[in-house]
């Protein structure tokens, strides 16, 4: 971190004295209006380039002077230095993707620093990726999957890092017309991202005629992302249509697009299904594993095999557990964010029935079904991103798959006492099984809503090959999950979904 | 609450289970879903005769009937919280998991039916009077 060298727009207020210290960053201060900004701009050096703005109330000056960064500057990460007693809405500018990451003012004396080496991180890796996909600039791209958690992702780094223009298909939804669904992607890159409507499940991708026609004369590279990441088995049918039929479709539209050059298909580190954990899953295409551990696995295990049997131009990507992006803690909320979700569940159960019934007093502790040497393979979505995206830049070879994956994964007993040390679980014990009798109220919601997760809480994913991957994207191996990165991914979510205030008591978690 | 609200309120929960829902009877809840037959309960704690079951055959609703005794899994929330999640403004599961919805009965059922109903609730959005 000590190697690089910051630029610093900060906009409106003083520059703190917690950032003197930095003595190889070069940092600017202007008035929040955009003839300020231009000139600070300018005066700036050549090395990574962030900016803090220091939120003062007006939310559609912020939003103006935001939308004028984009246009001066696309790929500069934009944290915004907030009072959340004064904006509880603050969580909002970071949802509609308008700035990467909020700086609580309460932090800006202690964690200033965090939150800059943060953005500089992002900083890092959106520049790197503009370096690399100049290959783009005039490409015409057709993602399916755009308004999901990955999609989206994938959707701003694309637009920030490369002069792609991308057509995103989507379908309504209530009161969000498909067009509005991108509205402030839309904004934010004027004329380059446009939304056709249409849905995966239907033949055809249920497009107009048109619009199909259109396509196939515009588009050269297909991103298919969609997919249903539920494990519930009374899904199946849902899952097996969205990601087995759904990509049959996609395939059967690419198979009419006049040229294309590749079919980009995001599968998952996890249609290894039930290999023992001394199993690896190679760079390749497997044979069909003996058992799966839930229709999720079993429908992206035959999807893959339906696009690479299709005879188009194909790369295949399989990420592992997909956590939130590191700048803005932003995620999907599903698998270990899910666990979280469930031991905060039996925490305040437990606690609701102590307090409804002071005679049988709900014990402190409770036991946890998890084996804690079960090692987990979790990956950043900005780390897939960055290694799917400088990846497709060298154009593989047809056929090609690369693991997206993990060298070094995060043990349960990592993730476990992450969610204890945030939620104020105190006491838990892991244990290999739990009987049906004798179980405390908080054990008891536990057992009867985790069963979807415990085939992987009990036991650690293959070994997942990715060698092939990192040469290919030309990064080292990526960094451990560790527990300060997992407790920002967990607090993050808890704050964005659940509107948990981890500065206050802990008793309203 | 302003007692008009909160006649409002009742009454559009009332809409909800009385005339909105027996409007979509025979269709399909989840596109894709046909195998799903269950009997879902929900009973609103803040208003009288609040209890209606749902009964879903292979997928489609087949009919709401007031009470909740034939359920398998019952919601137990509010009348605030119902609104929110049938205006597709609020996912159930995240209703269930911040402890606004309580599950009785079949307690598994229920979440599942929870993350099931989802695409549901964003597909057939509540508005009164609709």
């Amino acid at each position: 971190m000590s190697a690089r060298v910051l630029n610093l727009l900060w906009v409106g207020g003083g520059v703190p004295n917690s950032l003197e210290w930095a003595v190889d960053s070069h940092i600017v201060a202007c008035a929040p209006d955009s003839v300020a900004m231009a000139s600070a701009l300018d005066t700036l050096g050549k090395g990574l380039l962030l900016c803090v703005i220091v939120l003062d109330g007006n939310r559609e000056r912020c939003k103006k002077l935001l939308r004028y960064l984009h246009e001066a500057r696309p790929m500069m990460p934009i944290g915004v230095l907030i009072s959340r007693e004064e904006h509880p809405d603050a969580l909002a500018l970071l949802n509609e993707r308008v700035i990467d990451r909020i700086i609580p003012r309460a932090t800006m004396e202690t964690a200033l620093w965090e939150h800059i080496a943060a953005l500089a991180t992002h900083a890092e890796i959106l520049t790197q990726l503009h370096g690399r996909l100049h290959g783009l600039n005039g490409a015409n791209l057709f993602v399916t999957g755009g308004t999901g958690f990955l999609g989206q992702h994938f959707l701003r780094y694309v637009l920030r890092c490369s002069g792609a223009r991308v057509d995103v298909l989507t379908r309504s939804r209530a009161g969000e017309p498909f067009d509005q669904r991108l509205a402030d992607l839309q904004g934010a890159f004027p004329g380059r991202i446009h939304c056709v409507e249409g849905d995966i499940r239907e033949p055809g991708l249920g497009l107009s005629a048109e619009d199909a026609e259109a396509l196939r004369q515009r588009v050269d590279t297909i991103w298919h992302l969609a997919a249903i990441t539920k494990f519930e088995p009374i899904l199946r049918d849902v899952i097996v249509q969205t990601n087995l039929e759904g990509t049959r479709h996609v395939v059967a539209f690419a198979h009419t697009v006049k040229n294309l050059s590749c079919f980009h298909h995001v599968s998952t580190a996890y249609v290894a299904g039930n290999q023992d954990d001394t199993g690896s899953l190679p760079e390749t295409a497997i044979p069909e594993p003996a058992s799966f551990k839930n229709p999720y696995e079993e429908s992206k295990y035959h999807a893959e095999q339906w696009v690479v049997a299709s005879g188009l131009p194909v790369v295949v990507y399989r990420p592992s557990i997909i956590m939130g992006e590191r700048v803005s803690g932003l995620s999907d909320g599903q698998t270990v964010y899910n666990v979280a979700k469930m031991l905060r569940l039996a925490r305040l159960t437990g606690k609701r029935r102590a307090s409804r019934n002071a005679d049988a007093a709900e014990p402190t502790s409770f036991r946890v079904v998890v084996a804690p040497s079960a090692a987990k393979n979790l990956m950043p979505v900005d780390e897939v991103l960055s290694r799917m995206l400088r990846i497709s830049a060298t154009n593989p070879a047809s056929g090609s798959f690369f693991n997206l994956t993990h060298g070094q994964p995060t043990t349960m007993t990592d993730i476990i006492a992450v969610i204890a040390s945030l939620l104020d679980i105190s006491e838990y014990e892991a244990v290999d099984t739990l009987d049906g009798e004798d179980l405390s109220a908080a054990e008891s919601i536990l057992q009867r809503i985790s069963s979807v997760f415990k085939p992987y809480m009990l036991k650690s994913d293959p070994t997942f090959d990715s060698a092939g991957a990192s040469r290919q994207a030309g990064l080292n191996h990526p960094h451990a999950v560790d527990r300060a990165q997992l407790r920002f991914f967990l607090q993050s979510f808890f704050e964005q979904h659940f509107g948990l205030d981890f500065e206050s008591s802990p008793v309203s978690r | 609450m302003d007692p008009t609200i909160q006649k409002d309120v009742t009454e559009a929960c009332q809409q909800y289970f009385e005339v909105f829902l027996p409007d979509l009877k025979g269709k399909l809840l989840v596109p894709g879903l046909r195998s799903l037959s269950c009997a879902l309960g929900v009973a609103v704690n803040d208003m009288e005769h609040g209890c209606w079951t749902l009964s879903i055959v292979s997928g489609r609703l087949e009919r709401v009937l007031a009470g909740v005794e034939e359920a398998e899994s019952v919601f137990n929330l509010d009348r605030a919280t119902l609104l929110e999640v049938v205006t597709g403004v609020l996912a159930p599961d995240t209703a269930f998991f911040d402890m606004r919805i309580e599950i009785e009965g079949d307690v598994a059922l229920g979440l599942q039916l929870s993350t099931v109903l989802e695409p549901f609730f964003q597909q057939y959005p509540f508005h009164k009077n609709s």
